[in-house]
């Protein structure tokens, strides 16, 4: 009887420790956030804040309608490609009015232009969309170049060019994104010739694929394709000559795998940075894909305040590797430093309106960031926060080699906001390159990076080992030493007893 | 009670868990000497599962950084535990009707103490297995694979011996009754899961009788 109670009574106990109910999804979260390891979105002090909205009224000249595409020249400089007015605005470094473009004398006029580029040597090309070509103008507006359609015989038939975006590299060779191509970015030589495109992501061939394309004809092997066909929507290029782009043409099921498994590949990733051969080199060392959002509420969920996954349309390269995307679906920001990992989440509030409603392009140019809204027709400049701005001098810093800094500057991010992994892992490895392993991995743990806190660990244990190894051999030795002069002793005994044959 | 019976029951007591480690080197001698000589004792068996539900206990969350596991916004330790005491109770059940359909001789306490008796390699490779994850690095992890598989694979070699031993098979016939038991374990979920599924029918039957009668009447 009271082995029954008894048994009960630690039952009852067990009972009680029910499971603790995990956050829930589905509840929009406003202004600024990071991911954690644990895919919860934590909140964190917003790392840019908005500084002024611009309406083309305010800056002198007629309102801007459906601005598909803003750009900063090297003087900070910013170009808008107000499509609907069939114009390219200019306004200076301080926001006033500079100029706008529409009249190329003999080339026409402009019809919907959708995309703009300025070139460090102050060249303007702009995407003509409806006029399918690329113009070229230098600084104050004379023609220079009109690019028209390629004609290639890898170009499908009846393909009509309707260039959106583009970007041009220091050779001047163009990287240009045509509506509905999806064969890839259209690489143009500097003088308009075609060069090729820039490939959609490969397709990985399965032992079945290899099979049959060893049993099918040679017309049946043509029409196989070699790569995923996507439709790029965006294009960016860094001050190393690679090209970030986005696309929203993956597949919802590849990229929902790829988050639940945490293993991003190419493949299921809207953000892609392509090298001169067209292959993607964007690493993905983060602890989420770089999807943007990754706390998915159950995508059929109405109730849902936001669902789905992200919709990327417009990427910036920023400084040392890092890059920030333009999310339309949640209307957010989402910055990735240059391993992968995100470094935040922001969905900015434009000051009129209480939020972006249709954001369709965004601009970096130093600490400022540029969002244009096709929705509202509004500029929204923002300018980096404190928070922000030791973020980035943190990852110069370290980019730089000056470690010390770069610790001193993730320790001011962390004091900001204590949730920020990034922060700690940036830590960590400063201190790992400054050889103080025992700081860095308490930072990594901190961080909850695995990897580098094994990393740590090794170089840890291998200065350990150096430092107590002679003790341990020592005392080894010593405690060999002792038990075979004991085993000697016991066998002299039994040999004076008699015991054992001499 | 006199002292003398405390200490002999002591000393009792501590070599029936010891039959666990004289077991593990020695599995033939030590399950004819349990079943046989009365060595082992039910209480030694349970302080052996506990013993193995606190290593694995300790294994889940007693690991260094780099293999930690736990993910903590959805660990639930009943369901854990649940997960390992529910089939091991299961197939000792699933055992005794089998090896009484097969002719065999172990009744079902012996059949108990011999699985029991049979985890000691299991808790002793956990708990090492658990000390060496805060020394190892991550391209290290082949040795902690390596060594949780060798406790499990020599634990399941020491179930099968023990099997034999107390239900005195040849080895075909253990062979067949570890088979016989692992369809028994199924049939036996199985009719676990009907059985639960008809008594939430009648007791939402019972309900709505309930609901009916009180709101219209």
């Amino acid at each position: 009887m009271r082995k029954t109670l008894s048994i009960l009574a630690l039952l009852a106990i067990l009972l009680t420790t029910l499971p603790a109910s995990a956050s829930e999804p589905g509840k929009a979260l406003n202004s600024s956030y990071t991911i954690d390891y644990w895919g919860e979105a934590q909140p964190a002090p917003p790392p840019y804040e908005v500084e002024i909205v611009l309406s083309g009224s305010s800056v002198g000249t007629g309102d801007f309608s459906d601005p598909s595409d803003v750009c900063f020249d090297i003087d900070g400089c910013l170009y808008v490609a107000d499509s609907a007015n069939n114009r390219i605005v200019k306004l200076n470094a301080d926001l006033s009015f500079a100029a706008e473009f529409r009249d190329f004398g003999e080339a026409g006029t402009l019809s919907r232009p959708q995309g703009v580029f300025v070139t460090p040597g102050g060249d303007i090309y702009i995407a003509d969309t409806e006029n399918a070509r690329i113009i070229r103008a230098a600084a104050d507006g004379t023609l220079l170049a009109v690019f028209a359609a390629p004609a290639d015989a890898s170009i499908p038939v009846g393909f009509t060019y309707r260039p959106t975006r583009l970007a041009v590299d220091e050779a001047g060779r163009l990287y240009v994104v045509a509506a509905a191509m999806n064969r890839g970015i259209i690489v143009l030589e500097p003088d308009g010739g075609f060069e090729g495109f820039l490939s959609a992501a490969k397709v990985n061939a399965s032992i079945a694929d290899v099979l049959w394309k060893r049993f099918s004809t040679d017309a049946q092997r043509n029409r196989m394709q070699s790569f995923v066909p996507t439709e790029y929507n965006s294009v960016d290029i860094d001050a190393e000559g690679f090209l970030y782009t986005t696309t929203s043409a993956v597949q919802s099921s590849v990229i929902i795998t790829e988050i639940t498994k945490r293993k991003p590949t190419e493949k299921g990733s809207p953000i892609r940075r392509l090298n001169i051969n067209g292959q993607d080199v964007l690493r993905r060392k983060g602890y989420w894909p770089t999807v943007g959002d990754v706390n998915i509420p159950a995508i059929n969920d109405a109730a849902a305040t936001f669902s789905g996954l992200s919709v990327f349309v417009d990427i910036a390269a920023m400084e040392n590797g890092s890059y920030i995307a333009l999310d339309n679906k949640h209307k957010r920001l989402f910055c990735y430093d240059e391993e992968g990992f995100l470094l935040f989440a922001y969905g900015g509030l434009s000051a009129s309106s209480g939020g972006f409603n249709i954001p369709i392009a965004i601009a970096v140019y130093g600490d400022k960031l540029v969002v244009a809204d096709k929705g509202n027709s509004l500029l929204t400049i923002l300018k980096r926060t404190q928070y922000g701005h030791y973020m980035f001098s943190a990852i110069n810093s370290y980019a730089k080699g000056e470690y010390a800094q770069s610790e001193s500057a993730w320790q001011k991010v962390a004091a900001l906001n204590a949730n920020n992994e990034v922060a700690y892992i940036g830590m960590g490895r400063s201190a790992y390159r400054d050889e103080r392993y025992e700081d860095a991995m308490r930072y990594f743990e901190l961080g909850g990076n695995k990897t580098w806190y094994s990393k740590a660990y090794a170089e840890h244990r291998n200065v350990a080992i150096a430092r107590y190894m002679p003790w341990f051999a020592a005392a080894l030795l010593s405690l060999l030493a002792v038990s075979s002069a004991l085993q000697a002793a016991r066998y002299i005994r039994r040999v004076k007893r008699g015991e054992v044959d001499d | 009670m006199t002292s003398r019976h405390n200490a002999r029951s002591v000393i009792r007591g501590f070599k029936s868990v010891s039959l666990g480690l004289h077991t593990m080197t020695r599995p033939i001698n030590g399950f004819t000497v349990m079943k046989y000589e009365g060595v082992g004792s039910v209480f030694g068996a349970c302080a052996l599962a506990c013993a193995a539900i606190l290593a694995m206990l300790i294994n889940t969350h007693a690991r260094g950084f780099i293999f930690a596991a736990v993910d903590p916004y959805s660990y639930n330790i009943l369901t854990h535990l649940s997960g390992v005491v529910f089939p091991f109770a299961i197939f000792i059940a699933s055992n005794w009707c089998v090896s009484v359909l097969m002719d065999g001789e172990g009744t079902l306490k012996e059949i108990y103490m011999s699985v029991c008796y049979a985890l000691a390699p299991y808790i002793i490779m956990s708990l090492i297995t658990t000390v060496l994850t805060h020394f190892l690095l991550r391209d290290d992890a082949a040795i902690i694979t390596f060594l949780s598989w060798l406790g499990i694979i020599w634990s399941g070699l020491l179930v099968f011996t023990g099997n034999m031993t107390v239900h005195q098979y040849t080895v075909k016939q253990t062979v067949i009754s570890l088979a016989l038991t692992l369809f028994g374990v199924c049939v036996i979920i199985f009719l676990a899961i009907l059985c639960a599924s008809i008594v939430d029918k009648i007791y939402i039957f019972i309900m709505g009788i309930y609901n009916e009668i009180r709101l219209r009447v």
